[in-house]
């Protein structure tokens, strides 16, 4: 297990390092960022002066190494708007957008799995028909149009729930609604597919054949089961989070890592869109390896093999 | 766990312990303004943006200010007192300027002539190694600056410069303090800024939230807000809905069609001011058929931006003339006549034309100016009216908006400096950014005589000579047509009612006691 | 086949969109660019407007409808080019994996993982920060997404498919192998990849109805169902209809799309007859 688990790692290592030179071409790729950076009114004077400062007036190859010894170093360069180091204005945004993303994977998770259970255990029924529908609803939805949709209701007319920033927990509910309802709708159908998949194994037949009672049936012989690959999408839903966050923080003005992008992509803040590129692949991979360790340690197949 | 709860509940404690004081002897409002975008800084140069003036507005002062309270629409042009108290012109190119004694950085250090000097010094703003690159935009006359006594600076310039004053009204006018900018550097005085200002920055989070509280000590007086907050909500619906539901006092960059629901809510108004910023269309003489004065012409007899303004921006916005601005004060040229609406004129201009039928490429960067690209969707309707093909290119970024084969682009003129020179200097003077081969939007080769014009615009200190030269370069433009200007930039305030403050026709929002009291 | 009749009416209602898509040109009452600021924001006929604009006109005075059309055409074409782009890439990867085997398929898996890690919208928005945006770039960027689904489906079905007799034998007789593939491979996964076309299709919608919102979209004045809806964000408080309308469509379109992608899965793919 730890081999596979090793070849695993340096392959994504590996994918890793690609992708930073990936990004390295890109953005030279671009041409000129100078003048993209000192707008129309700029004189030739200015791009000048921009240009040796953010060291674009340099070789190629001498820019390729200063980049990538400092990407070793955790140094990402300066953004160009804020003049600060890149992973600083990055780190300062993490927190915000982990507290969304995780309060809204947990209530996606809380609505999402028993609606999905049940579905699969009473399926066929107008409940499973009502609940996939309900999922469909939840992300054919644009994320945007429902948080101002809720904004106009809830803020607007109801004067209940404040329209935007963080602080407070009312502050978390609309941001944390939007995402949460898009995702829920996903994990609802996978958690039935995967219920479905164990309900059909022989042995619930047997444990049905043995006179085992529908609810017992369902929570100790086929939830354990189930509850294997859905553990194992949520590394990847997480993601999905990430995604959802660069729309919904917006509207909400959430000051995370999902505004950040969108605001760093519009001006054009190179180092700071590749940090937070750079950033999401490595928190992703560990995340995904973290999920197959979990794999391993749930599914007694995967750990017998491993000994 | 009780260990835990006995911290919290102290240091609760403490909190509102500390905090029942400052709010108790002080009743003065926490102002707090929804924006669209915040700055990313604080520097004067750094942040010469619509979205950094709006701030650095509060933090330092200009040494002369321009009183754009004095206008009924926030567009007065008069120069008066600010850290400058007097100023007189000593020799044709030497100018005295009288300082106040009793100013008070927002570090507690008293602001000295010294600083002033190094303000609008050669160290920071003209000499060859400036740090501000743009200064010589604005002070590229000056000679030499030298303090004289305590209270004295003494300023010459390379030739007579007859709008002198006024070029400390510029978004670069602010005095900054000398030691402490020198020993930070301007990278880090950008985050940690010391002004003279009403407001100082206590907190700022990037992106989040920028907190300016009150210099008590500020020359003028006790600022009229304990506290002024701006806080960055991207989406217009946050900010309308923040408004109207009482958790914003004020919100910028509302578009003209929302006014309605913010008048009509009885908790809140709208302001909107017209500012000092007329957006173009730049036409790229270089690229056949534009080449073609005729063609150049027509177009701007074809576009009827009469119903443009009126559908758009509920006839609140102006037509702006060549050039000619409001803002000029006294010298705005009221009567000189503008083009208007006349599809016949274009036709005929285009029958005149070698114009036959070619695709003309209209290229704009994408959500640059508020509101443009409807505006040019309008514009291709009605020259498509006239017989004039145009397809709009809509791009990222402006070096590709100006990467050749554009028969026109997008572009603005804005006025800086209260004064005719202003910014036709900028624009096509000889070293302008539309006329120098070098620069990205270069599109017209004026003749030797107009640049000489230009120059002459400069130097010249006789008032009714001065506006002779004006109104023949103006003839000049309107004959060559370089460029058509559409509409002036616009700026919708929603003010929650009980607040009495007044818009300015430029982007700083001036939050002193004679522009702002509460109720 | 047996149809519910929930089906029929999402199948019904894609033909008609797309019947809608192709004829924009022929079926669109007005040019969808021509403004008249006389009359801007004119409510659909439902909410007090007249038939002349019958879905009522933008802040341009465009005709809704005639947009719409448009609107329609551009967000299926981009979804329909971009998935096929997909599943192409996508699959031909698969087979190159499963066939080669080795380091070719070390590496083609590693891009695999990558691409199901980072979330795909970041990765749009970088290139799109970089490269600016135009038609084409993002055209290519949404063919992008998804396609590494294309390639693990393949790649696990041809290796399956090996284990069988008749791929073997038909190398022994000296067919080049992307004809093997091509000829005797494909049609027998086309079932799953065609579950997956349908599944892929609505997101790619919802893809560019984000981007179209975040403003890296298709740019004016070429619309799309995102476009706008996201233009008629701002006006929900005046003129609701102008995201209403948009949004509806974008809403019914996946909702039928999806209703359609689960049935087919049920019918074509024996993996998950239970489901």
């Amino acid at each position: 297990m730890f081999g596979s688990f090793f070849l695993r790692a340096a392959r994504m290592l590996a994918t890793l390092f690609v992708v930073a030179v990936a990004v390295f071409i890109m953005m030279r790729f671009s041409g000129d960022p100078v003048s993209v950076l000192a707008g129309p009114d700029a004189t030739p004077e200015q791009i000048a002066e921009l240009s040796a400062r953010w060291g674009y007036d340099r070789p190629i190859p001498e820019q390729f190494i200063t980049y990538m010894t400092g990407i070793m170093s955790g140094d990402f360069g300066l953004s160009v708007r804020s003049y600060t180091p890149a992973a600083e204005v990055f780190l300062e945004r993490v927190p915000a957008t982990l507290l969304l993303g995780l309060t809204s994977l947990a209530c996606a998770v809380l609505i999402g799995m028993p609606l999905g259970i049940v579905a699969a255990v009473n399926q066929h029924s107008a409940y499973d028909r009502f609940v996939m529908g309900l999922s469909v609803l939840g992300f054919a939805m644009p994320n945007f149009f429902l948080g101002i949709l809720l904004i106009l209701l809830f803020s607007l007319h109801l004067h209940l729930l404040p329209s935007f920033g963080s602080g407070s927990w009312q502050h978390l509910v609309m941001p944390t609604a939007t995402l949460a309802l898009s995702s829920a709708g996903a994990i609802a159908r996978f958690a039935r597919s995967c219920m479905l998949d164990v309900l059909n194994q022989p042995y619930i037949a047997s444990a049905r054949a043995r006179g085992i009672k529908g609810l017992r049936r369902t929570v100790i012989h086929a939830l354990p089961n189930a509850s294997i690959p859905i553990v194992t999408i949520l590394g990847l839903r997480f993601g999905d989070l990430i995604a959802g966050a660069i729309i919904v923080e917006t509207v909400f003005a959430w000051p995370g890592v999902g505004r950040l992008l969108a605001a760093s992509v519009a001006s054009r803040d190179l180092a700071v869109v590749q940090v937070i590129v750079l950033s999401t692949a490595l928190t992703m991979i560990i995340a995904n390896l973290a999920v197959d360790l979990l794999y391993g340690v749930l599914d007694p197949r995967v750990r017998r093999s491993a000994q | 766990m009780n260990k835990t709860k006995a911290i919290a509940a102290t240091l609760g404690a403490f909190a509102f312990m500390t905090a029942m004081p400052v709010q108790a002897q002080d009743d003065r409002p926490v102002l707090t303004i929804g924006v669209q975008t915040l700055p990313q800084g604080f520097d004067p140069s750094m942040n010469i943006s619509n979205t950094g003036q709006r701030v650095t507005a509060s933090i330092y002062d200009k040494l002369i200010a321009r009183a754009y309270w004095e206008g009924e629409n926030g567009d007065g042009a008069n120069l008066v007192p600010s850290i400058a108290t007097e100023w007189r012109q000593v020799s044709e190119t030497e100018w005295e300027v009288d300082i106040r004694t009793d100013v008070v950085f927002h570090d507690g250090t008293p602001m000295t002539v010294e600083d002033v000097a190094f303000s609008f010094g050669s160290d920071l703003m003209w000499g060859p190694e400036r740090i501000y690159k743009a200064g010589t935009t604005y002070y590229g006359t000056f000679a030499d600056v030298s303090v004289i006594d305590d209270d004295t600076v003494k300023f010459t310039t390379t030739a007579p410069d007859p709008i002198f004053p006024a070029r400390f009204t510029s978004p670069l006018g602010m005095v900054v303090p000398k030691a402490y900018f020198l020993e930070n550097g301007m990278e880090a005085f950008n985050l940690a800024p010391v002004g003279t200002g009403p407001y100082k920055l206590a907190e700022y989070k990037p992106g989040e939230i920028i907190r300016l509280v009150s210099h008590d000590e500020y020359w003028g007086g006790l600022p009229p807000a304990q506290e002024i907050i701006f806080r960055e909500i991207p989406e217009e619906a946050g900010r309308i809905t923040g408004l109207l539901n009482g958790e914003l006092d004020m919100i910028v960059s509302i578009t003209p069609d929302q006014q309605a629901v913010i008048d009509n809510s009885g908790v809140a108004t709208v302001k909107a001011a017209v500012i000092d910023n007329s957006r173009v269309v730049a036409l790229n003489t270089f690229e056949p058929p534009m080449d073609d004065r005729y063609l150049r012409q027509a177009l701007v007899w074809a576009i009827d931006r009469e119903a443009i303004v009126e559908a758009l921006w509920g006839g609140q916005n102006r037509i702006p003339h060549d050039f000619n601005f409001v803002s000029h004060g006294q010298d705005f040229l009221a009567d000189r006549p503008n083009e208007h609406y006349d599809p016949e004129r274009a036709r005929e201009l285009l029958a005149q034309s070698d114009y036959n039928g070619e695709d003309l490429i209209f290229r704009i960067q994408a959500g640059y100016y508020a509101n443009y690209e409807q505006v040019a969707q309008v514009l291709q309707q009605q020259w498509r009216d006239v017989g004039i093909n145009v397809t709009l290119e809509i791009r990222d970024n402006f070096a590709e908006v100006t990467a050749p084969g554009k028969h026109m682009f997008a572009h603005s003129n804005g006025v800086q400096i209260p004064d005719i020179t202003h910014p036709i200097v900028n624009i096509y003077g000889p070293e302008g950014i539309r006329t120098r081969p070098d620069a990205a939007g270069y599109s017209w080769d004026p003749t030797p005589e107009f640049l000489d014009l230009i120059v002459q615009l400069e130097t010249t200190v006789d008032h009714a000579e001065r506006i002779a030269v004006f109104e023949q370069v103006l003839d000049i433009l309107d004959e060559e047509r370089p460029q058509i200007e559409l509409f002036q930039a616009m700026e919708y305030y929603g003010i929650r009612n009980g607040i009495d403050w007044k818009p300015y026709s430029f982007w700083p929002m001036d939050f002193r006691s004679y522009n702002l009291s509460i109720d | 086949m047996k149809m519910a009749p929930f089906i029929r009416v999402a199948a019904g209602f894609l033909i008609l969109m797309a019947v809608l898509a192709v004829g924009a040109d022929l079926l669109a009452p007005f040019d969808p660019l021509r403004t008249n600021l006389l009359a801007r924001l004119q409510p659909p006929v439902f909410a007090g407007g007249s038939w002349v604009n019958w879905l009522g006109t933008d802040e341009l005075g465009r005709d809704t409808f005639s947009r719409l059309l448009h609107a329609l055409r551009t967000s299926l074409l981009i979804a329909a080019i971009g998935t096929l782009i997909g599943a192409i890439i996508g699959t031909t990867l698969g087979f190159v994996a499963a066939h080669y085997r080795g380091l070719t398929e070390h590496v083609i898996m590693a891009a695999v993982d990558f691409q199901a890690a980072v979330p795909f919208i970041i990765l749009v928005m970088f290139v799109l920060a970089v490269l600016g945006n135009s038609m084409v770039v993002f055209l290519v960027l949404i063919g992008f997404a998804g396609w590494e689904v294309y390639t693990r489906l393949a790649r696990g079905l041809v290796l399956s498919a090996r284990q069988r007799n008749y791929v073997m034998a038909l190398e022994g007789l000296e067919m080049s192998w992307p004809r093997i593939y091509a000829k005797h491979v494909l049609p027998n996964i086309a079932s799953a990849i065609i579950v997956q076309l349908t599944l892929n299709f609505p997101a790619t919608i919802l893809l560019e109805t984000g981007l179209s919102f975040l403003g890296l979209g298709v740019q004016p004045p070429n619309t799309s169902l995102g476009l706008m809806l996201g233009e008629g964000r701002n006006y929900l408080l005046q003129a609701w209809w102008l995201s209403v309308i948009p949004g509806m469509t974008i809403f019914v379109t996946t909702l039928s799309m999806s209703v359609l992608g689960d049935w087919l899965r049920d019918r074509l793919d024996p993996l998950s007859q239970a489901r």
